[in-house]
């Protein structure tokens, strides 16, 4: 087996763990994962968190996703070889100025999203913290590529880090924010989490922006309405004390809030953040939208 | 593969994982939350990645002529079975790990008398999964059972259990190696439902491997008796004395598909059944 320099050469240093390499005439962008910390001594083998996630991304083969090419190993150190983006390619889509000159451009991007969800979702694998950090896009091509789970960030926290308060709670789902903590993400959780992301396309701010949990269940409830056990059945039981739901508040007309939408438009934003988790659309069902015609 | 005396075999592995069992209980390979149905394009997928995750294919062949020491894979075998029943694990873990057991040994061997200390096992898990190429996703036949399940006439018998249990202990014998995990899945269902599953139920499944994996499978791991499976499965559990399931299975008969019926198949390195039950014999480990 070649070693990791024997295959890869040009190393140019992108930040303290990235390297942007080449092999032959390709690029590729490497990433550096320490196997080691104090918690974690050699004798503890490698975190299955890290065997689970690369495990995962070698299996996944999809236009919008990053590609994971290769893994090397040297000493303590795992060296992930990940397709190359180059400058074309912008984090921040959402705040991209052509994002707002071109209306269409946005229906084609939420369309590549939910593509993507619905790939992960048949093959049986969440994205649990899906946000806009996450996704790159090139405006020239319109071809956008989310970078899955510790693509984007850093690796070195485990997933359990990541998954309870930890970063922004912008684009959770309500049943995930009535867990506390003890989440238990499923595919709808994904789902709303792209309908946040349609909405901030829309709006151009994020949709909802509660700083903690109970701040932004009450964020959601005032667009979308207070659950009740017709809405959302179970739902009392679920959330256990009232006292989380506040006073009971009435759904607001999305068509107002969201005048630059056509009603197909509207009826997917409204199906894709419905709060019942059970209720609202696959991604599966999303793509194949009647809005999406044309796409 | 060393002598079986240098695998870690002893009744009370000094586990050196600091993991929970619960963590690898909570069965990541078939998350427990509310995914759609497979449905068409999900297992068409999965025929496209399966053979990917099967050991080289020399492997079997390897096997039988001994340049793998098949006595040793069974003690391992037997072994990760034990664990399974001990922590009761989910069959698909068991599933995985003699996978990756059997894909590992049909790239390296290890020296003999190869024995590994706690400081070095992070050094052998790496090297592990790099023969593995980190793909340790492996398709297994449980990604199959609950959609062929669904193919089944209404009225018949079925029953998930027996299927799974018929899967696994197809661990234990080498000439299930050369059928892929979707053949295998098709005969387990087969074999449950008493032969129910039509036979030309999925165009992409070869049913003459589906009959001739069922057909092993009711000689090597389903006997006449009703009780078998139940019989499997403390066998499972006490896994010290394997040599009742391939005895039996060498007294049965085996009516044999003519060997041009696997010419041109996917599964080439498959061959007639009767052949396999020889060489199932002289697995077996006598004690």
């Amino acid at each position: 087996m070649l070693t990791l320099r024997e295959k890869y050469y040009d190393f140019d240093q992108i930040s303290s763990k990235v390297f942007k390499c080449r092999r032959d005439d390709q690029f590729f962008t490497m990433k550096i994962v320490s196997i080691l910390n104090e918690e974690n001594q050699a004798n503890n083998g490698v975190p299955y968190w890290i065997i689970r996630e690369i495990s995962i991304l070698k299996e996944l083969d999809h236009i919008n996703i990053v590609r994971l090419i290769d893994v090397m190993t040297d000493g303590p150190d795992l060296f992930l070889v990940f397709e190359y983006l180059d400058n074309e390619f912008q984090a921040d889509f959402l705040k991209n100025p052509k994002m707002f000159m071109y209306p269409q451009m946005k229906k084609e991007f939420l369309y590549q999203i939910l593509n993507t969800v619905a790939y992960l979702h048949a093959r049986k694998i969440l994205l649990r913290d899906l946000r806009p950090e996450n996704i790159l896009v090139n405006v020239r091509t319109q071809v956008l590529k989310i970078a899955l789970f510790g693509a984007a960030r850093t690796f070195e926290a485990p997933l359990e880090a990541y998954s309870s308060s930890v970063g922004c709670l912008s684009y959770r789902s309500p049943e995930v924010l009535f867990q506390f903590g003890c989440e238990k993400y499923s595919t709808p959780n994904d789902v709303w989490a792209v309908g946040c992301i349609f909405g901030e396309m829309l709006l151009h701010r994020p949709l909802f922006s509660g700083p903690s949990d109970v701040e932004l269940l009450d964020e959601i409830f005032t667009l979308l309405g207070t659950p009740t056990e017709e809405t959302w059945p179970g739902v009392t039981s679920i959330c256990g004390t009232c006292a989380l739901m506040g006073p009971p508040q009435q759904p607001k007309d999305l068509a107002k809030e969201f005048p630059m939408l056509n009603p197909d438009g509207l009826d997917l934003l409204s199906k894709m953040l419905c709060l019942c988790p059970n209720y609202r659309i696959s991604a599966e069902d999303a793509v194949k939208h009647p809005y999406f015609k044309g796409v | 593969m060393p002598s079986s005396s240098t695998m870690p075999l002893s009744p009370d592995p000094p586990f050196l994982c600091t993991e929970d069992a619960s963590e690898v209980t909570s069965d990541h390979h078939h998350p427990p939350s509310p995914f759609p149905d497979s449905d068409e394009a999900a297992i068409a997928g999965l025929l496209d990645a399966e053979t990917h995750h099967m050991p080289e294919k020399d492997y079997l062949r390897r096997c039988r002529d001994r340049s793998v020491d098949v006595t040793a894979r069974l003690d391992a075998v037997n072994w990760i079975l034990k664990v399974h029943a001990f922590y009761e694990f989910s069959p698909v873990t068991a599933f995985l790990s003699v996978n990756y057991l059997d894909r590992f040994l049909s790239r390296c061997s290890l020296p003999p008398k190869f024995v590994f200390e706690p400081k070095t096992v992070q050094r052998m898990e790496l090297w592990v999964m790099s023969n593995l190429k980190w793909r340790l996703r492996s398709v297994t036949p449980f990604d199959y059972l609950h959609y062929f399940f669904t193919k089944l006439p209404s009225s018949s018998s079925q029953s998930i259990t027996t299927a799974s249990n018929l899967i696994l202990s197809t661990t234990r014998v080498i000439n299930f190696l050369g059928f892929a995990p979707s053949t295998v899945a098709a005969a387990a269902v087969q074999c449950s439902a008493n032969g129910q599953l039509p036979l030309s139920f999925h165009d992409r499944l070869n049913s003459e491997m589906v009959r001739c994996c069922h057909q092993l499978m009711e000689e090597y791991v389903v006997d006449t008796c009703p009780a078998s499976i139940k019989v499997r499965i403390t066998e499972a559990a006490a896994p010290s004395s394997p040599v009742g399931v391939l005895d039996a299975a060498t007294c049965g008969s085996c009516d044999t598909p003519s060997e041009r019926n696997f010419a041109g198949s996917a599964e080439e390195q498959a061959e007639p059944p009767n052949k396999r039950l020889r060489s199932s014999a002289s697995d077996a480990p006598r004690r």
